[in-house]
């Protein structure tokens, strides 16, 4: 009984001192090298256990198999039509070959440094292809922002083999002009923005006088209307008046005549007239004669 | 004594062993998603929430992690310095973005990349600089927003598909997109005169909205004025009319005497308003004294 477990705990002991030394888990995620006395001879890319001479004929590096982003700061460039601009890329590797990163790299902050002056130089080449306009356009067949940045991964990819790593993408994150070369953006945006107000307020002027000449042609128009239609009322009206008038005169044209010279009479010594009479007027001839015959 | 002793030492080194066994319980909760490594290997994918078990360490292990959770990061930070981007008219303007997403593939979530934020970040940082790179300044403020909005997620849902993120992007909004701080006076500007815009336009519709009200009112009076004349016109012709057909019926009956009476009231009226004199030398000169 004493034995058995005595036999158990020593071969436990032995299982896991040959489990620590003597194997290695590579995790998914992650991509190994076997090295030999810190001679890289094997990598291992499949996750799973592996058997393994114990330290110091083998040991394991593990490194990480999944896509890093490099974030380096950015910087400027000068396009094809001169101009100064400032690029944001990040580039996005994965380790591919542990082996011959190990050999040449050795160190993530090592890579990062290579992988960076590479980005630039090959920006600055490449940038000195395009014009801003290629880049920033309203005209959407014009922009080559995407060839750029294909062309760009492409070199990426290409120069790097020693590196032991696999660029997947270059991502140009922004465009961007240096700070001293923004305030001329800035003065023609105001510019522009000045002459869309102006032309905000110049469209309603019109479109007000339109409306106001519009309204005092119609009001115009309305009154002219009224007086024609007062006239030919009176008119009509006058008409009637002298039909009515003619229809009774013409019975007795004399009296008539003699009725209206006397209106007329009243009408022209209407005021205070001075009339001077002879004395053998016939209106006096009944108070001179002293109201005799 | 010794026997005791052995026995407490079973009793260790069974709880020893039945808890190393059991160490490989765990439980999910809902919405929890769980990979089960085996030596590393991804060998199985639980789904369902509760209690599950495992193979203790290090045999298998389990990573957890939240799949409903919608998360939501920011892509640009409005507060950030360095935020200005170019639109295709060569404006400058300045945006914050945010984008939610879930994981739809979760070895590929938790495996694809070391950092996964930072790689949605720079996705969506440059979808939004190329998408922007296409439009007008107008455009992308008002309208073009929600254009904006759905190029920019289509277009990093292909790239993090192409890169094998595990990820499925629900939305990107776009919280705040202004145009640079020493250019906003300019824009507001542009709004203050849009409104100015109306307010003239108003201004004139109320004057014709008063004029012409007006002129319709000056119209019906001009009209009924007329037609009050006209009545007055043609009362005063049946009055007129009316009398002197009285007068003739009088006159043929005594022609003589009714000549003689209208003349006579005539002279009346006419010589009490007059200054009459007589002169009984005709033909000479008159000479005239004012009574006054």
């Amino acid at each position: 009984m004493k034995k058995s477990a005595i036999n158990l705990s020593v071969a436990l002991t032995l299982f896991v001192i040959f489990y620590i030394t003597c194997t290695t888990i590579i995790n998914q995620g992650e991509t190994g090298v076997l090295l030999n006395f810190g001679k890289p001879i094997k990598m291992i890319t499949q996750p799973g256990i592996y058997l393994r001479f114990p330290y110091p004929f083998n040991s394991v590096e593990i490194l990480d198999a999944r896509l890093i982003m490099l974030q380096p700061r950015s910087s400027e460039f000068l396009t094809a039509d001169k101009k100064n601009l400032i690029l944001e890329n990040n580039v996005c590797y994965r380790i591919a070959d542990p082996i011959q990163f190990m050999k040449t790299v050795r160190n993530i902050k090592g890579l990062e440094i290579r992988l960076t002056d590479l980005l630039f130089s090959h920006t600055g080449l490449l940038l000195g292809h395009y014009e801003l306009s290629d880049l920033i356009n309203v005209n959407e067949e014009k922009i080559k922002f995407e060839e750029l940045n294909n062309r760009l991964t492409k070199l990426m990819q290409e120069d790097n083999q020693d590196l032991g790593i696999k660029v997947e993408r270059v991502f140009i994150k922004r465009v961007m002009l240096p700070y001293a070369n923004r305030n001329s953006v800035y003065q023609r945006m105001r510019a522009e923005r000045n002459r869309i107000a102006k032309k905000y307020i110049a469209e309603g002027e019109e479109k007000a006088q339109k409306i106001r000449a519009e309204a005092d042609s119609m009001s115009r128009i309305i009154i002219a209307k009224a007086n024609s239609e007062a006239m030919v009322i009176q008119g009509k009206a006058e008409a009637e008046a002298m039909k009515t008038y003619g229809d009774s005169y013409k019975k007795n044209i004399d009296f008539y005549k003699f009725i209206r010279s006397l209106e007329a009479y009243q009408k022209i010594f209407k005021n205070q007239a001075t009339i001077v009479l002879d004395e053998k007027s016939p209106m006096l001839k009944t108070l001179m004669s002293g109201g005799e015959k | 004594m010794r026997f005791s002793l052995s026995f407490a030492a079973r009793i260790l080194i069974s709880l020893v062993v039945i808890g190393y066994l059991f160490s490989g319980v765990y439980s999910l909760q809902s919405g929890q998603h769980a990979l089960i490594l085996r030596f590393g290997k991804v060998t199985q994918r639980v789904t369902d929430s509760g209690i599950h078990y495992h193979l203790p360490y290090p045999i298998e292990k389990s990573i957890k992690t939240h799949v409903a959770n919608v998360q939501t990061i920011s892509i640009l930070e409005k507060e950030n310095e360095n935020n200005e981007r170019f639109t295709g008219d060569e404006n400058l303007i300045v945006v914050k973005a945010m984008v939610s997403y879930d994981v739809k593939d979760l070895g590929s979530y938790l495996f694809s990349t070391d950092n996964m934020t930072q790689f949605i970040r720079s996705t969506g940082q440059m979808c939004l600089s190329s998408e922007l790179a296409k439009m007008r300044v107008d455009d992308a403020m008002t309208t073009g927003k929600s254009i904006l909005r759905l190029s920019v997620k289509r277009k990093m849902q292909v790239i993090l598909d192409e890169m094998n993120a595990g990820v499925n992007v629900i939305s990107v909004e776009l919280t705040d997109i202004t145009p640079p701080g020493n250019v906003s006076s300019a824009f507001k500007n542009v709004s203050d005169a849009r409104v100015k815009k109306q307010e003239i336009i108003k201004d004139a519709e109320g004057y014709a909205n008063s004029i012409i009200p007006e002129a319709r009112g000056k119209s019906a009076s001009v009209k009924s004025q007329a037609n009050a004349f006209a009545r007055e016109t043609v009362n005063l012709a049946i009055a007129k009319v009316s009398s002197f057909n009285n007068l003739l019926v009088e006159y043929r009956k005594n022609p003589l005497i009714v000549k003689k009476q209208k003349y006579l009231e005539t002279i009346q009226t006419i010589y009490r308003n007059a200054n009459v004199s007589v002169d009984s030398n005709p033909g000479q000169s008159i000479y005239y004294i004012n009574k006054d």
